[in-house]
């Protein structure tokens, strides 16, 4: 197997409130290769922003475990000092763009000085700082004077794109877009998947896209992972997982996605997401699962045991890798 | 490329700020109004004395003035009813000396016209020259020429003091008399327990007292004996003043005090004031707020009951206590305003800058390595700094108000001329219930103009600071 850009094994990361310990990663692994697009797929609270948090280790003051490995061409990232990871990995190698990005900026400071704040504290010299940021705002589409305006000078797509700009200004080889577009009109949502795209091409980046969108994540994606309470519950390539969902979980998501000029009529998963204190024994989708609720072979199995994983059949290359009872 | 540098607050040039102020009327009021209070504070300073504190306490400097005096303006609208207060020096009479001996002989003339309905109270001979009176006084004969060409003659009276009041000596009282008897075959109309001086400007109809208008013609002699200088009296110390019933531009109090200056000196005191409590007010706020907001934990918890402790405390109820208690001056009872008000400005800086703390760009800013001085710098204060102007601007009607409430009382300030102080004296002495406006009004009107200043500089103020009403 040749090295993947980016290997993240079995990582954890739990988190301590007044209610008890909450499991927001519960062994998550998985690789990302060079020049590679990786579509996180869940519903909201099932770890997909933990997991951008845990890459670029930005996590709030009250975790209490993270534990698992994060290779980062063939470097192990998650265990070094902290010193050493943001002057040469965060922004460097690995960058964020951050949900609700809206609100990223700075009212009262101007772009270009909120734009080269992370390299002058990187230790780069204002000039060549501001030149890279100038760089990165043209490679977005936007005027290189835009450093001298405020954030309340430009709209909702060019805030968005000055952010995207932010991530991609120091040559990132990862660029995590946690849900990107997830405050913008349809149009401006195409620019920027279109301004994603090129970028992608442009400065050979590989992405981690996370989403709740399922459709969106299809425009780019070139393989998807399916979040369920703080687990992957399927990951496989793009075409794989869009025409066979096999995970009973991913078979909802995808039906309920709705399609424009055709009657169809939108299933949802009955339940709601597990709390991730106290998660479900076994599988934890078992409560909401349908097989599990029609098919009595599956009891004592789904809700005892964790679900193995299993390997589908799939046209990519990658492994259609499936972590499910129905499939032993 | 050629990147212009400029200066911006928040995201505004100088200009623009500007522009945001003066583009709504209240913005062009408020600077006009502005400028017409700091010019007034600058003519006090310039023409009041700096020790006017101490002469506005001095009951002797006013003793002059007529007490309750309307503004003299007043008989423009009335017709002529109220004399003004007049003063002859040298520059209204015609002086002349010669010595026989050594005696030094003094002529004075001067005339005075009399159109109104109620007359002078008193008249009052003014020589500042303690060595004449003090050695022996000097004599002073005065014939009085009325518009009917009769003449009344008062004198001798020996001038034994600096000020000499004419109408309550007995030989005024006794002479009038004796001319009303002749002229009038009215001498009961004088009975002398008060002052006999506007007998000279009546004469009698149907035996009753009526105001004799015209032209009076006064010749004043003074005879200084055993004057061993030559010339012992000169004009610059010879000096006549009538006391009317109508003074200046704003009346008299209940001393006779001039209003005028009293409201006059009432500006600057009252903008220090008002100032000076803000600033400590804004100082301790930001302060607090940012320290508390910013470090949380422990240091949050204690400024935060600190500045619950702070909003609790009954600050005016404190203020009547300690000020009685502890005789405070006006700047003691300014500083001790300031210290217990600054809780809830301080609240809103903590909530603002906490508001700020938890904004993604400080964590984008954390996590890239920003220490806590450079966050401060760079996102905190270029946000909160703007936002402590509104403060300050606030502040100050609250503090002068809170100040001439507490002056009003009675307390903290009697030593200075301040508003709130001659409110004080207003009500003590039944301005209200006597009908002595003029003694009311002007200084409430004033309190509640300085307050309206302020107020309507923070409303022009608030799209300069507040970004969500320019974003529009």
């Amino acid at each position: 197997m040749s090295m993947a850009l980016l290997e993240v094994r079995n990582t954890r990361l739990y988190y301590a409130t007044t209610k008890g310990v909450v499991k927001a990663l519960d062994g998550v692994s998985f690789e990302l290769n060079e020049g590679e697009t990786l579509a996180v797929v869940g519903e909201t609270g099932s770890g997909k922003s933990t997991l951008a948090k845990l890459l670029v280790r930005v996590w709030e003051r009250n975790v209490t475990l993270v534990d698992g490995e994060v290779h980062l061409e063939g470097r192990e990232v998650l265990h070094m000092p902290e010193e050493e990871f943001r002057r040469e990995i965060r922004w460097r190698k690995i960058a964020v763009v951050p949900q609700s990005s809206m609100n990223a900026l700075n009212p009262v400071i101007k772009i270009g000085d909120q734009m080269i704040e992370p390299l002058l504290l990187q230790g780069t010299s204002k000039e060549e700082a501001l030149k890279m940021a100038m760089d990165a705002l043209e490679a977005v589409g936007l005027p290189r004077d835009t450093v001298n305006r405020y954030p309340h000078q430009l709209s909702g797509g060019m805030k968005q794109r000055v952010i995207i700009a932010m991530s991609i200004m120091a040559h990132p080889r990862i660029v995590i877009l946690d849900e990107p577009t997830s405050a913008l009109d349809v149009i401006t949502q195409a620019n920027i998947m279109n301004l994603l795209k090129k970028l992608k091409w442009e400065f050979k980046l590989s992405y981690i896209f996370i989403t709740h969108d399922l459709a969106l994540a299809s425009e780019l994606a070139d393989a998807v992972a399916i979040m369920y309470a703080g687990k992957i519950v399927e990951i496989g390539g793009a075409e794989d997982i869009y025409q066979n969902p096999s995970h009973p979980y991913t078979q909802g998501l995808v039906s309920s996605v709705p399609t424009l000029r055709t009657d169809k009529t939108l299933s949802f998963i009955p339940g709601e997401v597990p709390s991730l204190i106290t998660p479900p024994p076994g599988c934890r989708f078992h409560p909401r699962c349908p097989f599990y609720r029609d098919r009595d072979y599956l009891k004592g199995l789904c809700d005892a045991k964790e679900p193995p994983n299993a390997e589908i059949e799939g046209k990519s290359l990658r492994r259609h890798l499936v972590y499910c009872w129905l499939y032993k | 490329m050629a990147r212009r540098r400029e200066f911006r607050i928040l995201g505004m040039t100088p200009g623009e700020i500007v522009k945001g102020f003066f583009s709504s009327d209240v913005g062009k009021v408020a600077t006009a109004f502005f400028l017409v209070m700091v010019v007034i504070s600058i003519y006090a300073l310039v023409t009041l004395p700096p020790n006017f504190g101490k002469v506005w306490n001095n009951p002797d400097y006013w003793r002059l003035n007529p007490p309750y005096a309307l503004p003299s303006w007043v008989n423009a609208f009335i017709g002529n009813v109220y004399a003004p207060q007049v003063i002859i020096n040298n520059h209204n009479y015609v002086f002349s000396s010669s010595y026989s001996g050594d005696t030094e002989y003094i002529t004075v003339y001067f005339t005075v016209d009399y159109h109104y309905k109620k007359p002078w109270n008193e008249i009052y001979v003014i020589l500042n020259n303690p060595v004449v009176y003090t050695s022996q006084p000097p004599i002073m004969e005065i014939t009085i020429t009325r518009p009917d060409n009769s003449k009344i003659t008062i004198g001798p009276l020996p001038l034994r003091s600096k000020v000499v009041s004419i109408g309550t000596t007995t030989q005024a009282v006794s002479q009038l008399s004796q001319f009303y008897q002749e002229y009038y075959q009215a001498g009961n109309l004088i009975t002398g327990t008060s002052s006999v001086t506007p007998y000279i400007f009546y004469n009698v109809t149907n035996g009753k007292a009526m105001p004799l208008i015209g032209t009076y013609k006064f010749q004043i002699t003074i005879y200084v004996f055993s004057s061993n200088t030559s010339s012992a009296v000169t004009s610059n110390e010879l000096e006549f003043v009538f006391q009317g019933n109508a003074y200046g531009l704003m009346g008299t109090d209940f001393e006779g005090r001039d209003l005028w200056l009293g409201l006059l000196a009432g500006f600057p005191i009252d903008l220090a004031v008002g100032l000076l409590s803000a600033i400590i007010v804004v100082v301790i706020s930001v302060f607090v707020g940012i320290i508390s907001a910013f470090f949380g934990g422990v240091t949050d918890e204690f400024l935060t009951r600190i500045t619950d402790f702070v909003i609790l405390l009954p600050a005016f109820p404190l203020l009547i206590v300690f000020s009685v208690l502890f005789g405070w001056s006006i700047w003691d009872a300014v500083i001790f305003l300031a210290l217990v008000s600054w809780g809830a400005s301080a609240r809103i800086i903590r909530v603002m800058v906490m508001q700020i703390r938890t904004a993604q760009y400080i964590e984008s800013a954390i996590i890239a390595g920003a220490s806590r001085w450079w966050i401060l710098r760079n996102h905190v204060l270029p946000q909160v700094i703007p936002y402590t102007l509104y403060l300050l601007v606030t502040n100050v009607p609250a503090a002068i108000l809170t100040l001439s409430a507490i002056n009003f009382l009675g307390l903290a300030g009697s030593e200075l001329p301040t508003w709130g102080n001659i409110l004080y004296y207003a009500e003590e002495f039944g301005a209200l219930t006597s009908g002595y406006w003029w003694w009311v009004i002007p200084p409430g009107l004033l309190i509640a103009f300085v307050a309206v200043v302020f107020i309507i500089t923070a409303i022009a103020l608030e799209p300069v600071i507040n970004p969500r009403l320019r974003y529009g």
